[in-house]
């Protein structure tokens, strides 16, 4: 697949070192990956994964109070990936910029 | 919306393309708007791609996530490996990711393989010994500095001045008795009137390196500490020239203890900064005892042999050579110290050919002389 959006993973992983490992393996493992529908994004990520709304999956990284909102559109194999505050729930993105 | 698609250069290229594609998201396939959304979903990878900064993820973060997202747990991980220990040393990194465990994680956990497969650094047990040991040795070391230092300034700090070396003359009368008759003098000898055989003798015989030592010889002192331990009798003292010059003028008296040996130490080394090491020559030569109530080469020479030092034979210098070890041990006016004397003496001669101060040959005529001298 081809994710766009990874500038505000980087941001934030330069604003919380701890974070940088998990955001790391996350990024290269979907960037390996393989998905033409929501069951394998499941699979692939089954305990942090959970389907907000067809095509938006979020995972939950609460070890570092924050989530990945994922927009999915399989038929052109794109990923638009956000970055949200578990807290408040908001994106992190202007924030983070 | 412009059917044109700018090329993206920038930061807001990027910014603006990506408002884009989040307004085309939900577009209708076969649509013009999924056919942009597709050009600007490879355009907008591409330049992410280019401008990441992510390193590759190193194995063992990326098993840790997938654990944590999948929510596997360690015994989990020592099915699919097999063994337990072996999941134990993988997630510790003392064990690297083996083909068949790469194959068995990707198959069965749906992990690429490409991530299980990249280069990382695995902390073997031997490593930790190792490191552990350099760090343990750094910090004895700087211990032992710091001990080094304060012995040397707290004994360093009362110990008699050697400036006034440079101009010392050795006396020439040493002991009187009660009514005032000399029983022990000393015939002083400028080191000019001291034959290169002599030097060389004393030399092999007591200090080998004198020439490029600053006063000191850790390798002597190291040398003579572990013949003291080892051995049972026939203590060493390993001590240089200078810092027998050292004992002999500035701490004559003191008793033979570590502290001495100390002081002798930070002498020796004022001693070689302040003087040359021929006037360290000639001051030793002239204070050294030679048994009985004999101090200094020209008395000695005189007593022993009855010649001036410049006549000395190789093996006469020698003798005297031998004797500062052991003065009272090797004396010729002793009749059963002879035969030891003897062995001493080939044995500095043998020492001077070792060390290419005279040539076998020599030396081998040299051992062949009698003793000579006072019987």
């Amino acid at each position: 697949v081809r994710i766009v959006g990874l500038k505000d993973i980087d941001a934030f992983c330069a604003r919380r070192r701890s974070a940088e490992p998990d955001l790391r393996a996350l990024l290269a493992m979907m960037l390996h990956a393989e998905w033409s529908n929501m069951s394998d994004v499941k699979r692939q990520f089954g305990e942090i994964a959970s389907v907000a709304a067809p095509g938006h999956v979020r995972l939950e990284l609460a070890q570092h109070g924050i989530a990945i909102d994922l927009n999915l559109n399989f038929r052109v194999g794109l990923v638009r990936l956000r970055l949200a505050d578990l807290k408040t729930g908001k994106e992190t993105l202007r924030r983070t910029r | 919306m412009s059917n044109f698609i700018k090329p993206i250069r920038t930061s807001a290229d990027h910014a603006a393309a990506l408002e884009e594609i989040d307004r085309l998201f939900g577009a209708a396939p076969g649509s013009p708007e999924m056919d942009r959304l597709e050009v600007l979903a490879v355009l907008v990878a591409e330049y992410e791609r280019a401008n990441h900064t992510g390193a590759v993820p190193d194995p063992v973060d990326v098993l840790n996530f997938a654990m944590t997202a999948q929510g596997r747990s360690q015994a989990d991980l020592a099915n699919v490996l097999g063994s337990r220990s072996r999941a134990t040393e993988v997630l510790k990194r003392q064990r690297k990711l083996s083909a068949s465990m790469i194959e068995k994680l990707s198959r069965a956990w749906n992990i690429p393989a490409a991530l299980l497969a990249a280069s990382y650094r695995v902390h073997s047990p031997l490593r930790r010994i190792v490191t552990k040991g350099a760090v343990a040795l750094a910090i004895i070391l700087a211990l032992g500095a710091g001990v080094v230092g304060t012995t040397f300034f707290v004994y360093g700090r009362d110990l008699p001045s050697t400036a006034n070396l440079a101009d010392y003359h050795s006396s020439a009368v040493i002991k009187m008795d009660d009514v005032g008759k000399v029983v022990a003098y000393r015939k002083p000898i400028a080191l000019n009137e001291i034959p290169p055989e002599i030097i060389k003798a004393f030399i092999a015989a007591e200090d080998q390196d004198f020439y490029n030592h600053a006063g000191y010889s850790l390798t002597a002192m190291a040398r003579a500490a572990s013949h003291n331990i080892l051995a049972s009798r026939g203590r060493q003292g390993g001590s240089t020239i200078t810092q027998q010059l050292a004992k002999n003028l500035l701490l004559s008296g003191q008793d033979r203890t570590m502290s001495r040996k100390i002081k002798e130490v930070i002498l020796a080394r004022r001693i070689e900064q302040s003087l040359p090491k021929e006037r360290i020559l000639e001051l030793y030569l002239n204070e050294i005892y030679f048994g009985g109530n004999l101090y200094g080469i020209g008395t000695a020479s005189f007593y022993y042999f009855g010649k001036e030092p410049r006549d000395l034979t190789v093996a006469e210098a020698a003798y005297l050579a031998a004797l500062p070890k052991a003065p009272n041990v090797y004396r010729l006016d002793v009749p059963e110290n002879r035969e030891r004397a003897k062995e001493r003496r080939d044995w500095v001669l043998a020492r001077m050919a070792a060390d290419g101060l005279i040539t076998a040959t020599a030396a081998h005529f040299a051992q062949a002389e009698p003793l000579g001298g006072l019987k």
